[in-house]
């Protein structure tokens, strides 16, 4: 029995009754938490019209909140987030020197100029502030983005996008209730008791509320996911999960699907020029595979190498290999570590194709990493399992057959030479890839600007429009 | 009488014990004759199996002195699918060959692969040229694993088997090693080289070799070709990724559409042969009956609609399962009940895989006994390091079976099992004994394997695709 409580945060209230045990992945982090069932009708809010008084505020209000919560985010002068490390160091993917430093960077987000960026290259500001007028040919048309009542079912492999998920429920002035993950219960809490610490009253903490249940559990989603109590779900989830979310959808909810993504890299011949290219473009790589761990759906887990398949290619792709890995064994502790919890199904797969002919494994005896070179263009076939510091190297013999392998489940493509860049994004897009980058940055993340090839903020809201039409008409385009 | 100790020069005796003999020991004897007889086989088999000798000498462990030593050399359950994708699609079995010949004390460097275009037309070059008959299954990537079992091997895994569900001090006698009850499984499918299939085939050829006239009754007569078993691991795979639509037929399954037709066309035939053979004509009498829940339900279910009501003769034995095992399939609310009502209890449960010839029935504690001449082990799942064997310890299950010869016998499994080492079980086996509450840790995230009780409806599914498309 567990003694780790996760409490149910509705609307500026912390509640700690009714608790029930529930279980993480893998059956690995166990906590306490109360009973979702017999919070739900206090959950939902009944009435869409209670969103007022979030109009009373003005953005300059809505910054002036999200800014002094910043510095209270502070890991050292805030114990919700200390204690979130605490209990999460049982479980996390990452150490806690990786946490500590994740949670160390996170006030910056909410900087007004961060904020600002945000806004204005996400759905723009005078949109969230009142109605902006359109002068069209027979009429005026104001449009106003306005709030809606959310679940945010949230992804636990990195605490940001819970802060990101309240900062954006606070811009569009929604009503969040936001799905908190087994393998982070933990910071999307932290988060919302810090707000109720700051401003227990204030409508923006009172429009935040954070539950766990377990996915798929019908008795709360069959009641939640429902025209009457919701008009959106953001979901950042596994097939399963959004499985068993896409069975409630019915006209009057709409889904924002941040589906399951994995990454990839593609390193044309340039880099097998000369040692130095090489080197570079190894070093490169090993950030986009190592940094966090390879956590997050932007790290590169399959990268295919334009060395050609023959035997001088394959000493080629198995060379770059074994650089791969002694650069990811290189990075530096805070960024990228043996795996805590390394996982033993992936190890059996690992060791299960150590000795056969068709792939070389360099790595992979503990939790240090690994990397897999195939000994033609294929995959291994657990490609989508890849994690934990290993990943797939996968010569093929030219750019375009490095494209075939792109598909609506990538996203990140981190491309090296830089000058290859420009010349294959567009089949990069049309093939499925989601963002482009230089090799190396894969994991230098920004919220201004499109994810996942959607624009989420403009998703999140809706979008009302008031025709004001001078000449009375009962046709689509008057004279 | 024939002790357990004396049985580890030749596991082979071991079958010749009584179910009571056979758990009747002094564990701790038996754990060091398990290290003794690990070691020797160890000695004989590293210079026949390829892989064996590529990892002991990649780990440096020349002496099997504990079971680091032992469960290191363990391999995992997915050596047996580690051959690349594209050697199928290639059609290249001369190296899926090579690769199957670096996991078999077997020769099949002389097998004659001359014109082989299917994984069948393969496999059947081997069976023709030498004693492997790979067990084939489907996992989680649409790849299959190729199990490489000899003949004798079969036949002893076999005969295990029988002994596992003969009689106990108080636990029922299935009676099926006389050769005198018929055998039942509402199976869609009668061969194939699958686990099902593959004891069905054990059966005719062993226990009613002899014996005229019909006595392994399925609910399907058809074979299921190991490439159409491909095709549905392929179609699982898909499914899971939302990739369906995108799946391409390869044209050599068109050959199989024919025969799948004729199946199909027969099939509504074969249900009714099979319930008037399994409720009416062998009304009364003692059989053996093998319907996990998942195919207990259906068929309990279509005899509620037709008003029958199992009578059948005493001394009957079922066996079930599949109640923990059934995770991701939604049963009936009142399907206890129901099953219950159509098929008298007791239902017997059994824990088992491909890779072991040690099967063993729940005992009428709860448990699972695994036979002596299998030498268990848990593993730390975060670690893989093996755990004490001392109280009750719970952790990825590994095992070595002493039984095979042409293939290694150290397996490390996907399953999460507890065991308690110290023993002393109520039904009065000796030994360490494993919980039954068995998960698979890949179903503790998830999960879409096609265990050997799923594969019914993958078959129907990748019957569904073939034929479909040959509407087109």
């Amino acid at each position: 029995m567990t003694d780790t409580i996760i409490p149910l945060v509705i609307r500026g209230r912390v509640i700690e009754d009714d608790l029930v045990e529930f279980g993480a992945r893998g059956g690995g982090l166990r906590f306490l938490a109360p009973d979702p069932t017999k919070y739900l009708d206090q959950l939902v809010l009944t009435d869409p019209a209670q969103l007022s008084d979030l109009y009373a505020l003005s953005m300059a209000d809505i910054l002036d909140y999200l800014e002094e919560l910043g510095p209270r985010l502070e890991l050292d002068r805030n114990p919700w987030l200390q204690q979130a490390v605490q209990m999460k160091g049982q479980s996390s993917h990452h150490t806690p020197e990786m946490m500590v430093g994740q949670l160390r960077a996170m006030p910056r987000l909410l900087r007004r100029e961060a904020m600002l960026e945000v806004i204005e290259n996400n759905i723009g500001l005078e949109y969230l502030e009142g109605w902006v007028e359109h002068r069209m040919a027979d009429r005026t048309v104001a449009v106003r983005a306005f709030g809606a009542r959310a679940v945010h079912a949230i992804a636990g492999n990195g605490s940001v996008i819970a802060l990101q998920t309240i900062m954006n429920n606070a811009f569009t002035r929604g009503d969040a209730i936001i799905k908190i993950p087994s393998n982070d219960p933990f910071f999307a809490t932290a988060v919302a008791r810090t707000m109720i610490d700051m401003a227990p009253n204030h409508p923006l903490t009172r429009h935040v509320s954070v539950a766990y249940w377990k996915g798929g559990d019908r008795a709360v989603e069959s009641f939640l996911y429902d025209g009457k109590h919701i008009e959106k779900i953001v979901a950042w989830g596994g097939f399963d999960s959004m499985r068993s979310i896409r069975e409630y959808l019915a006209p009057g909810l709409d889904l924002v699907a941040l589906d399951p993504k994995l990454s990839a890299s593609i390193i044309g011949a340039e880099a097998f020029a000369s040692e130095e290219a090489m080197a570079e473009a190894a070093e490169r790589a090993a950030r986009d595979i190592g940094y966090f761990n390879q956590g997050g759906c932007v790290s590169a887990r399959t990268l295919y190498v334009v060395t050609g398949e023959d035997d001088a290619g394959l000493k080629r792709a198995n060379a770059f290999g074994k650089a791969v890995f002694e650069a990811i064994q290189a990075l530096p502790s805070h960024l990228s570590t043996p795996h805590p919890h390394f996982d033993q199904d992936l190890k059996a797969e690992i060791d299960g194709i150590r000795y056969g002919e068709d792939f070389r494994v360099i790595g992979g005896r503990a939790a240090e990493g690994a990397i897999i070179v195939s000994q033609q263009d294929e995959l291994v076939d657990f490609s989508d399992r890849l994690d934990c510091r290993v990943a797939n190297v996968v010569p093929v013999s030219s750019v375009q057959a490095a494209l075939r392998h792109l598909t609506i489940h990538t996203q990140t493509i981190g491309i090296y030479p830089d000058s290859l860049r420009r010349e294959i994004r567009d089949e990069c897009s049309l093939r499925g890839g989601q963002r482009i980058v230089p090799l190396g940055f894969a994991t230098a993340g920004n919220f201004a600007g499109p994810h996942d090839a959607i624009e989420p903020l403009r998703r999140m809201v809706r979008w009302i429009r008031d025709d004001s039409l001078e000449r009375i008409s009962g046709t689509l385009f008057a004279d | 009488m024939p002790s357990v100790a004396s049985c580890f020069d030749d596991p082979a005796t071991f079958l010749e014990l009584s179910h009571e003999e056979l758990y009747d020991y002094d564990p701790a004897e038996i754990q060091q004759l398990q290290f003794e007889a690990i070691r020797r086989r160890f000695a004989e088999m590293r210079p026949k199996i390829g892989v064996l000798d590529r990892l002991a000498e990649d780990l440096a462990v020349d002496r099997l002195d504990s079971a680091e030593d032992i469960t290191a050399l363990c391999f995992p359950h997915t050596t047996y699918k580690s051959y690349s994708l594209t050697l199928i699609e290639q059609g290249r079995f001369d190296r899926l060959n090579r690769w199957l010949n670096t996991l078999t004390a077997h020769d099949l460097s002389e097998v004659d692969l001359d014109g082989v275009d299917t994984m069948e037309g393969w496999l059947n070059r081997v069976e023709d040229a030498t004693q492997v008959r790979a067990l084939c299954s489907s996992g989680t990537s649409g790849k299959i694993s190729f199990f490489p079992r000899d003949i004798a091997e079969h036949r002893l895994q076999f005969r295990a088997f029988l002994q596992a569900h003969s009689g106990y001090r108080g636990e029922p006698d299935s009676g099926l090693q006389t050769g005198e009850v018929d055998y039942f499984a509402p199976w869609p499918i009668a061969s194939g080289r699958q686990s099902m299939p593959n004891f069905f085939r054990q059966l005719g050829e062993v226990l009613f070799r002899d014996k005229p006239g019909k006595h392994v009754h399925t609910l399907g007569n058809g074979h299921w070709d190991v490439d159409l078993l491909w095709l549905s691991g392929r179609i699982a795979a898909a499914e899971r990724k939302g990739e369906l639509a995108a799946l391409q037929l390869p044209p050599k399954m068109a050959a199989l559409r024919e025969r799948l037709i004729a199946q199909r066309q027969a099939e509504p035939d074969n249900t009714e042969a099979f319930f008037e053979e399994l409720f009416v004509r062998q009304r009364g009498k003692r059989l053996f009956l093998f319907a996990p829940y998942l195919q207990m339900i259906p068929l309990a279910q279509e005899c509620l609609r037709r008003g029958i009501q199992a009578e059948f003769g005493p001394g009957t034995y079922i066996l079930a399962g599949g109640r923990s095992g059934s995770k991701g399939v939604a049963f009936p609310e009142d399907w206890e009940a129901l099953c219950e009502s159509v098929f008298p209890p007791p239902h017997q449960e059994v824990f088992g895989m491909t890779e072991t010839t040690g099967t063993s029935r729940m005992c009428s504690a709860g448990h699972f006994h695994q036979p002596p001449w299998i030498a268990t082990f848990l593993l730390d799942p975060d670690s893989g390091a093996p755990l004490e064997r001392t109280g009750t310890r719970t952790g990825r299950f590994a095992f070595f079976d002493l039984m095979p010869s042409s293939h290694w016998g150290g397996v490390i499994t996907g399953d999460r099992i507890t065991i308690n080492w110290d023993g002393g079980c109520p039904c009065g086996r000796s030994g360490p004994y494993l919980e039954p509450d068995i998960v698979r840790y890949s179903n503790l995230r998830d999960d879409d394997k096609i265990t050997c009780s799923k594969s019914p409806d993958a078959y129907d599914k990748a019957v569904e695709l073939t034929l479909g498309v040959e509407m087109l």
